[in-house]
């Protein structure tokens, strides 16, 4: 039990340095670009057609604490949950 | 004339205003149904157009042509096996490259197509200038300006789909995947037109690039026709995939993506021109305070008590007009009938099951307008993202928010809604509580008893039953994510489309469909249903010696009393009320339904009920709102009181008040209704209706005997 939250506590934490930056580690007003995105192949292929691709500029615009970020990419609006956010590498421009 | 009926599919992006156009395209004359096998809506609707007759389909909205979602599936296999005449790709044209995406796609297939580029002006606000000449060339396909909500292009937009039609020859584009994706291309392919499970409609590129993205449906499709067989190809396949991963370094789903935007951006960039205007987007500064991270959950709650507000409010006034008009039709037709039985069938039992269900029509129509109006206007999915942490907390995350939003209106539409859960379990959990979310067939229930039993305080008491409904939901939520279905929650990816202005036509076309379906639904269930009852409760009759008292002896003594002036008139007519109230009592028990009340009444009595509210209950499976009739019935049968002394006295006469509140908690926690039901096994499975059912109604029946029990310590 504690141990579970003690993980679930670690993975909020920012991953900079470690394995790279996340979304978590995006504050709103800068700009980024999305190195990679580690979703396998359902996911990958959804998130292409949604424009979230590697190489992409975006812009974070909204979040909560704790909850979802709202970014802003090729003109469209996209809310990412916190389990999504770990696994979108970017890097700041 | 030409001799068959052209078929048109209209495919977009959710957002692009494709909903708008098909509403354009069709007017009213639509149809809803399913798509066979699945659960996905399926909308239609025939015109005649310069004599020709033609039927449009409206596909879900998708992104892609992938197998992420079940709309995806389906509007794929829906233009592969029916092949239409024509597609329709509604395209936001403020948004061009996102939306493109989808019409490369579709371009692979090789249908002929017409580009609707819709929201011209939007995109010309913007400052965004497109070559129309060039683009429609690049992209093989007629190109028309449309803009939905004031319904400029859609005349055009058929012209160029009849003309579109007529031409004979169409260049198939191909997109160039990059040397690495085509060369292993090249050696899937034939791999793969020599397989067994190859289907004429199969295009063998467009299947390769499927098996590349390593698309599950067609997968399963190929292991399908072919069995063992298929390991050959799947050999050739996963050969390619970890070449393409060896030497770029990213997998084939990525790349090829890559590429057809990359055929995207090189039309666009001769065809295409954006002003360079400074321009905060508008939509952006509206979700700055929509969805701030303090101001957004109060904003929230503010707009949704405003909903309730509205529909129960305004709601008032037509309820007031209906039912007086009820009221007018049934002592008109009681003076007509002559026909003691005929009569009481119509007047006790039709009109006044019936009536009392479409007392409540101009509630749900005004509750699905207020959802449409949320849902056009973008504010749907603002909800969702600012719900998202606090549903996180539930184990479920914001999206299943709509689904159980919808749910208080009618949980029919809300099973369907939670499609767009893509994770199953998120689903099975969302839809195992959204009959916790009181349906809008309940709250006559709630109205009629509150207002009988809390006069005063009617609302909060209505209040209350909806918080302790969402108070269940959270509670198992939480107790179904740790017992049946364990694990992650799926990746929580949703569009926040731009904040538009409704038009009214779409919300108005919306709200009707509802509203008729339910209408509908009085019309053939209910009516059904209240002759049944009917029937039920007058049958079999009481002959006079079955009476436990000799009442017709007693009667004709009482008459000749009065006769020879013993007693006084009010000392008549109060043991004439007395003597019929008894012998209405016992001619209803001895009817079927009385019957079947009574057998089951031990097994209600831990919860205060009698057998009536049993027999209630029991109709409330066909539907809630029956309940309401049904105590119209049961308290009315008979012809005791032709002055009617209304069901609000003789319940209270009847009840205590905590058995009121405790047979509304029972109401609002055992599973919906008949209808909803036949939607869950369609959904989710027989084995999973079959545990909603159980579990549901085992948590009525302890949550009701609790606070019956507990209550009667303090009355």
């Amino acid at each position: 039990m504690i141990m579970s939250r003690i993980k679930k506590r670690l993975r909020h934490l920012p991953a900079y340095g470690i394995r790279g930056m996340t979304l978590y580690d995006a504050v709103p007003g800068k700009k980024y670009r999305i190195v990679r995105v580690e979703g396998g192949c359902k996911l990958n292929c959804r998130l292409c057609a949604m424009g979230l691709m590697p190489n992409e500029v975006f812009s974070v615009y909204a979040y909560s604490r704790g909850g979802p970020v709202c970014i802003s990419v090729k003109g469209s609006r996209f809310a990412i949950g916190r389990g999504m956010m770990g696994r979108v590498f970017i890097e700041e421009i | 004339m030409p001799e068959k009926t052209l078929v048109f599919a209209l495919a977009g992006n959710p957002n692009s205003g494709k909903t708008t156009i098909f509403n354009n395209l069709t007017g009213m004359r639509q149809h809803v149904g399913n798509y066979p096998g699945v659960t996905v809506e399926k909308r239609s609707g025939v015109i005649t157009h310069k004599g020709y007759k033609i039927e449009i389909i409206d596909l879900p909205g998708i992104y892609s042509l992938t197998a992420f979602s079940e709309e995806e599936v389906v509007a794929r296999n829906f233009i592969l096996n029916q092949k239409p005449d024509v597609i329709i790709n509604i395209i936001d044209s403020s948004n061009l490259e996102r939306n493109l995406y989808l019409t490369v796609q579709l371009l692979e297939l090789g249908f002929p197509m017409v580009l609707d580029f819709n929201m011209a002006d939007v995109a010309k606000k913007k400052g965004i200038k497109i070559d129309r000449d060039l683009l429609s060339r690049l992209l093989d396909s007629p190109i028309i300006d449309t803009v939905g909500p004031r319904d400029w292009g859609t005349k055009e937009l058929v012209d160029a789909a009849i003309k579109v039609c007529h031409k004979r020859k169409h260049k198939k584009i191909e997109i160039p995947y990059g040397e690495e994706i085509e060369n292993e291309l090249i050696k899937i392919m034939p791999v793969l037109e020599k397989h067994a499970g190859y289907e004429e409609n199969m295009i063998a590129r467009w299947t390769a690039v499927k098996l590349l993205e390593q698309d599950s449906e067609v997968i399963d499709r190929l292991k399908g026709a072919a069995g063992a067989q298929y390991g050959e190809v799947q050999d050739v396949v996963s050969k390619s995939i970890s070449h393409i991963n060896n030497i770029m370094r990213l997998s084939p789903e990525v790349i090829i993506a890559d590429s057809r935007y990359g055929f995207i951006k090189g039309a666009l960039h001769e065809a295409h021109e954006v002003a360079d205007k400074e321009n905060i987007d508008i939509t952006e500064r509206i979700d700055a305070i929509l969805t701030n991270r303090f101001l957004g959950i109060p904003i929230f709650a503010l707009i949704i008590w405003m909903m309730f507000q509205f529909v129960f409010t305004l709601g008032k006034y037509p309820m007031q007009w209906i039912e007086l008009g009820f009221g007018r039709l049934s002592v008109l037709l009681d003076g007509i009938i002559t026909h003691d039985l005929l009569r009481s069938l119509i007047v006790d039992g039709i009109i006044g099951g019936v009536g009392g269900v479409i007392i409540f029509t101009p509630n749900i129509a005004l509750l699905f307008f207020a959802i449409a109006l949320l849902e056009d206007s973008g504010y749907m999915a603002r909800a969702a993202f600012v719900m998202d942490r606090v549903m996180h907390r539930i184990g479920l995350h914001g999206k299943s928010f709509i689904p159980l939003i919808i749910g208080f209106g009618c949980t029919v539409p809300a099973y369907m809604g939670s499609r767009i859960l893509e994770n199953k379990k998120d689903r099975l959990i969302t839809m195992h509580i959204n009959t916790f979310c009181s349906c809008g067939a309940r709250l006559p229930v709630y109205i009629l008893l509150a207002g009988t039993f809390f006069p005063s305080i009617a609302g909060n008491v209505i209040f209350s039953i909806y918080l302790i409904g969402i108070i269940f939901a959270i509670i198992m939520a939480r107790v179904l994510r740790a017992t049946r279905f364990r694990g992650e929650l799926e990746p929580f990816v949703m569009e926040l489309p731009p904040y538009r202005i409704p038009t009214l036509k779409s919300i108005l076309i919306h709200t009707w469909e509802r509203a008729w379906m339910y209408i509908k639904k009085a019309g053939t269930i209910i009516l059904a249903i209240s002759i049944l009852m009917w029937f039920m409760f007058t049958f079999p009759m009481i002959g006079e010696e079955d009476y436990s008292e000799d009442f017709p002896s007693q009667l004709s003594s009482l008459e000749e009393q009065y006769g020879s002036g013993d007693i006084s008139e009010a000392e008549y007519l109060e043991s004439l009320s007395g003597i019929e109230g008894k012998m209405n009592a016992e001619k209803l028990e001895f009817s079927a339904a009385g019957r079947v009340g009574k057998f089951l009444e031990p097994l209600f009595r831990p919860l205060g009920f009698d057998w009536r509210m049993v027999v209630a209950s029991i109709s409330g499976i066909a539907a809630k709102e029956v309940i309401v009739s049904s105590f119209g019935t049961l308290f009315s049968l008979g012809g005791a009181d032709e002055t009617s002394e209304g069901l609000q006295e003789k319940l209270k006469e009847n009840y205590h008040p905590l058995v009121g509140y405790t047979f509304m908690l029972f109401t609002l926690l055992y599973f919906p209704c008949m209808a909803s039901m036949a939607v869950f096994r369609r959904e989710a499975g027989t084995k999973e209706m079959l545990f909603q059912i159980g579990y549901t109604l085992a948590l009525a029946w302890v949550v009701g005997m609790a606070v019956y029990q507990i209550g009667r310590l303090f009355i």
